[in-house]
């Protein structure tokens, strides 16, 4: 008798996973069948290899910097804000400074500043690891008039960071060229512990090209000059793009 | 005091750091052996922890390791299914008669691990994710069907191929 049909029930047998019948169909076969015998001890001395797999050490997670829509509208800060869990009572005073309050609500569709690397808790004597942050593919329309607005919740502890600066580049299409760029008015961060709020003040004090639909292009923010330990708070920081996203 | 501090929403909720500095190790060796390679085991292990920032809390506190295993085989899957669409995978047959020989009689248990790693690498990718469920994580064949998507009598009948491919491998030469 062929012994193919009983290699996977004693393959099964080692994991228990035999029914009562199958498994005396394979003992009466063992009983007969020496080959079968062999086999199976030669699969049970495979099984003790798998305890003694070889184990590598994992590579640092990768700097990935990403500004994506936030994926639950209410739950997203709240989340971050218990991740990230770097609170403090400043925050508060912090949210204050949200926008500008004189003037209208920006419109269109926020993006969220996310940043992985700031889970490796730089020493203080290291730039900032992540100053570029890129979106997803962006699909959706720019809305008549509006402008792009910004907040982004920053604290460079003791070392104050002078002249940062928001670049945002534009690639409408995806084809990897920058359409249009914006450099907004310059932040300095001050030496204290903190969170400061740098947002758009000012219109951009330099931009070069005309805003278009995105099909399924990408953004691109920059913050130039950025150095020391330059913590930035998620799920707070974000860009409101003026884009009907999504379309 | 603006550090990156540990903070917990209840106690059965540890903080991305605290899985981090305590289940990398875990996450790239399951991707590694998975994929088979440390370029594939990477990405896999990279994007396991993006989804665990992002995910986290969602993390209802029941079994830090099965939900890391879950998100690692579903990378994993995501992963398989865009190479496959590229590269289809051959599975190869395997015999009785190429398992002749005495594999790992004269092994010790850290030579055969080597020695087993590298036959792994030898198996289809769906083999020896499957095997690796099976030998390493100790899954039952449904857990496996279900992490995989595919049916029960595949697991069954992928293992005992994966099973005689490894003797073949060991008993070959090295």
């Amino acid at each position: 008798m062929s012994c193919a049909p009983f290699q996977e029930l004693l393959s099964a047998a080692l994991d228990g996973e035999l029914n009562s019948a199958e498994q005396a169909q394979l003992d009466q076969h063992l009983a007969d069948c020496s080959a079968c015998r062999s086999l199976q001890e030669r699969l049970r001395r495979l099984e003790t290899g798998f305890a003694h797999l070889p184990e590598a050490s994992p590579p640092p997670l990768r700097s990935r910097a990403t500004i994506a829509p936030a994926p639950a509208k209410q739950g997203s800060a709240a989340g971050a804000a218990a991740i990230w869990s770097a609170v403090l009572a400043a925050a508060a005073s912090a949210a204050v400074l949200f926008w500008n309050p004189t003037g209208p609500a920006p419109r269109g569709s926020e993006l969220y500043f996310s940043s992985h690397q700031l889970l490796q808790q730089h020493p203080p004597e290291q730039r900032l690891a992540v100053s570029e942050f890129r979106s997803p593919p962006l699909h959706g329309k720019v809305l008549d008039h509006g402008q792009l607005a910004f907040e982004i919740h920053l604290d460079s502890h003791q070392r104050a960071c002078k002249d940062l600066q928001l670049e945002v580049q534009y690639d409408f299409d995806g084809d990897g060229q920058v359409d249009r760029s914006e450099v907004y008015e310059a932040f300095d961060t001050d030496d204290k512990e903190g969170w400061e709020v740098y947002t758009r003040r000012h219109g951009p004090v330099s931009q070069q090209g005309e805003m278009k639909d995105f099909v399924g292009g990408t953004l691109a923010c920059r913050l130039k000059n950025a150095s020391g330990y330059l913590q930035l708070r998620q799920g707070n920081s974000r860009l409101v793009l003026p884009y009907h996203l999504g379309v | 005091m603006t550090s990156v501090v540990s903070h917990k929403d209840s106690p059965t909720t540890p903080t991305f750091d605290e899985i981090y500095q305590e289940q990398a190790r875990y996450v790239y060796n399951l991707a590694l052996r998975m994929a088979g390679n440390p370029a594939d085991a990477d990405d896999i292990y990279q994007e396991v922890f993006l989804r665990v920032h992002r995910f986290l809390n969602t993390y209802r506190g029941d079994g830090l390791k099965t939900w890391l295993r879950r998100i690692t085989v579903n990378v994993f899957c995501t992963q398989i299914r865009k190479q496959q669409r590229e590269t289809p995978e051959e599975e190869v047959g395997s015999e009785l008669s190429t398992v002749e020989g005495e594999p790992g009689t004269l092994l010790d248990a850290q030579e055969l691990g080597e020695k087993l790693a590298a036959a792994l690498n030898s198996l289809g990718t769906v083999m020896r994710a499957a095997m690796i469920l099976r030998g390493v994580e100790g899954l039952s064949y449904q857990e496996i069907a279900d992490l995989l998507e595919i049916p029960v009598g595949t697991v069954r009948s992928r293992l005992s191929r994966a099973r005689l491919q490894l003797l073949s491998r060991l008993a070959g030469p090295a």
